[in-house]
């Protein structure tokens, strides 16, 4: 595993597509219930949570980047094979491709509640679950190009859903943001915790590395895309604290997708109907993406053919998926997911970046 | 084939109808339309327009029975809350209900326009239960009142919580609009000494036209309002509202041209904005209503713990505040 990877030009791609593919991988399910939870933890000042955990991210994004440059043209799993050798490397690269596939797991069920909760109650998990995953299916099954291309398509199909706050920000009370620096340092740094699991994503940087076209230019629009999040997040969380009142704000689910039920226009009185539906093509690229992730480091570690691994990891999701059915369960996944997300996105890097920092000074040392 | 859906666009919520005991009312969800099929049409809830509650049960307090249209996602945000003045059945027993297809629809229309229009301030089930859940800020519900067989709106309801605790007639109902913060239409009737005024009296005013005083009619404000805490201890706000607005209406010819003439009715119609202002002020206050929402501009004052809405009860009928109205008076129509 520790052999460069030679991926052919015509599989690769260029690293300005990571600017959106990364943006869209932080936003999905997570951006919905985002206000709930850091409200719950820092009141009116979330905002400083959020610019905090945006600091964090834009340093983990630095870190992974250095770690992946100090190794000549690998990903993730030949990182781990450098750093704790090919028996341990591998078995962390498995743990890994199971983190990921819980991740998706969690995507997936979240979507399925938000479409029986607001759109067709009686609709069977396993049958919303069935039409994303042949979806997520069809795009990556031709490669990691279409899963990008996808990715892109449904960004530019949805990123006009942001300006439908335009009604709930009319409505803002200003006052619901004083007064401002109330919450404790210890309140705000928790807020900051629970944000990283609505931002988490970014963590695809490890496995499409060696895909990109030009590497040099990987840092900034990696740190761009962190940055577009990082503002749609505080966006989505301001006008949602004006917008609600405090007590009111902390029992609502999905507080974004509240917000989008005040819209109505004369010919389509529930616009919210629409938001939802539409949400679906906001989660797509986070499960295309992950699916892809999957795919490709089960072909790295095991060997397997990519396509087999695929299709059984989507099949064992489908089952899963149509299994777990109760918002309690699903809740409870979730918050454990963000859990794990914060070790094995932010700690993570964290700790394998001494590894890094000792490999360069090595090599400094012998040429 | 199936049949088309049968929207319900109003619900009511009485104590005392003629099918649903109140007991079923608390633990209701659309229970008198589940337990009787009543109609050909398959019935679905998510065009619900209004929801509107008798006497009895706003006085009780209406927030338990709200939950089910919140928690109910296809359920719009936008619907009207309302409260009858008489029982609810009277008010949907109405037959006159101009062109709208059914009295739901009507009801409807009236609120929507009286909102638009800014007679009333809109109480839609977002904004009943953002300031519900608000500390120190109360609703307001439009009272709905039936009369020779036709609803009108003629006063709002103020609440304390979710219970009704008291009313204002739509003219008060001005001022209260008028301490609550900006808008941008409205009009007041103001009584002037015309004493004060007799040096600009137009000539052909006789002497049989003349009267002790007389009335203006100032419409189309606009208003800027400045809500500053003073002082803590003793709880004390300074409101400083800049008011502008155009005549309509005078029933003594007054030669407005003359600058001194336009600025005595000015200076009269502040005071007697700033009366009428502070007596609302203080029947809301021993209502212990605070639909103003000064509970809320405190609550941004106090930094070691948070505001309860006990703490706020208790200071909310003390406050004191004093109000500064600056009338400016821009336009008087084509005459002067």
């Amino acid at each position: 595993m520790k052999t460069p990877l030679q991926i052919p030009i015509d599989k690769k791609i260029k690293a300005v597509y990571l600017l959106l593919i990364i943006h869209t991988m932080q936003v999905g399910v997570g951006i919905a219930g985002l206000p709930r939870f850091i409200f719950a933890e820092a009141k009116q000042d979330s905002w400083i949570s959020l610019l905090l955990a945006g600091i964090i991210i834009h340093i983990v994004v630095a870190i992974i980047i250095f770690v992946l440059r100090t190794y000549p043209n690998t990903d993730l799993l030949g990182v781990l094979s450098y750093c704790f050798g090919n028996i341990f490397g591998k078995i962390l690269g498995m743990i890994f491709t199971f983190y990921f596939f819980l991740v998706f797991l969690s995507i997936l069920l979240n979507y399925v509640e938000f479409v029986q909760v607001f759109i067709f109650p009686r609709m069977p998990s396993w049958f919303i679950s069935l039409l994303l995953i042949s979806l997520v299916f069809y795009a990556v099954y031709s490669g990691l190009r279409v899963a990008v291309g996808t990715c892109i398509v449904f960004y530019f199909a949805t990123f006009w859903i942001a300006l439908l706050l335009i009604e709930p920000i009319t409505m803002i009370e200003f006052d619901h943001y004083f007064p401002i620096f109330h919450a404790s340092p210890t309140e705000i740094l928790e807020g900051a915790r629970i944000t990283t699991y609505s931002l988490l994503g970014f963590e695809l940087l490890w496995l499409i590395y060696p895909f990109i076209q030009d590497q040099r230019k990987i840092g900034r629009y990696a740190q761009g895309a962190v940055a577009i999040t990082i503002l749609y997040g505080l966006y989505v969380v301001i006008v949602s604290i004006g917008y609600f009142s405090a007590d009111q704000l902390e029992e609502k689910i999905w507080p974004l997708l509240t917000m989008f039920k005040i819209l109505s226009l004369p010919m389509f009185e529930r616009f919210d109907i629409l938001a939802v539906a539409l949400w679906m093509m906001v989660i797509l690229p986070n499960l295309i993406m992950f699916a892809w992730m999957i795919s490709y480091s089960c072909k790295r570690v095991c060997g397997f053919k990519q396509k087999h691994s695929l299709v059984a990891f989507l099949l064992v999701a489908l089952i899963i998926s149509s299994i777990v059915q109760k918002r309690e369960n699903v809740n409870a996944f979730t918050t454990f997911i963000g859990e794990i997300g914060f070790g094995f996105g932010i700690l993570f890097p964290l700790l394998i970046l001494p590894f890094a920092i000792f490999h360069r000074w090595k090599g400094k040392k012998q040429s | 084939m199936m049949q088309p859906p049968f929207y319900i666009n109003l619900i009511q919520i009485s104590p005392m109808p003629r099918r649903l005991l109140k007991v079923v009312a608390v633990r209701f969800k659309w229970q008198n339309l589940r337990q009787i099929k009543k109609s050909g049409y398959k019935i679905v809830n998510g065009q619900l327009q209004t929801i509107l509650f008798g006497p009895e049960i706003a006085a009780e307090g209406i927030f338990p029975l709200l939950d089910t249209l919140e928690r109910d996602a296809s359920i719009s945000d936008m619907l009207h809350v309302a409260v009858s003045r008489q029982k609810s059945d009277d008010i949907l027993s109405a037959s006159n209900y101009e062109q709208a297809p059914n009295i739901g629809t009507y009801l409807d229309r009236l609120i929507n326009t009286a909102v638009v229009n800014e007679r009333l301030i809109s109480s839609t089930l977002h904004e009943f239960l953002r300031d519900y859940f608000e500390v120190g800020k109360d609703p307001m519900v439009p009272m709905l009142y039936v009369d020779d067989n036709k609803v009108e709106v003629n006063s709002i309801g103020a609440m304390q919580d979710d219970r009704l605790v008291g009313e204002f007639t739509l003219e008060e109902a001005f001022y209260v609009r008028l301490l609550n913060g900006t808008f941008h239409s409205g009009s007041a009737e103001v009584e002037i000494k015309t004493d004060l005024v007799k040096e600009y009296l137009s000539e052909f005013v006789t002497d049989e036209m003349y009267e002790e005083s007389f009335i203006v009619v100032i419409d189309k404000l606009n208003n800027k309002m400045n809500r500053t805490l003073i002082s803590k201890d003793p709880l004390k706000f300074h409101v400083e509202l800049d008011v502008s607005a155009r005549v309509i209406e005078m029933n003594q010819r007054v030669d407005l041209d003359i600058p001194e003439a336009l600025k005595i009715i000015e200076e009269q119609s502040e005071l007697h904005l700033k009366e009428e202002a502070e007596k609302i002020l203080k029947e809301a206050q021993e209502m212990n209503s605070d639909i103003f929402g000064f509970g809320q501009e405190y609550s941004t004052h106090v930094r070691d713990k948070r505001l309860t809405k006990e703490e706020w009860r208790e200071l909310y009928p003390d406050m004191e505040v004093d109000i500064t109205i600056n009338l400016d008076i821009e336009r008087f129509g084509i005459i002067h």
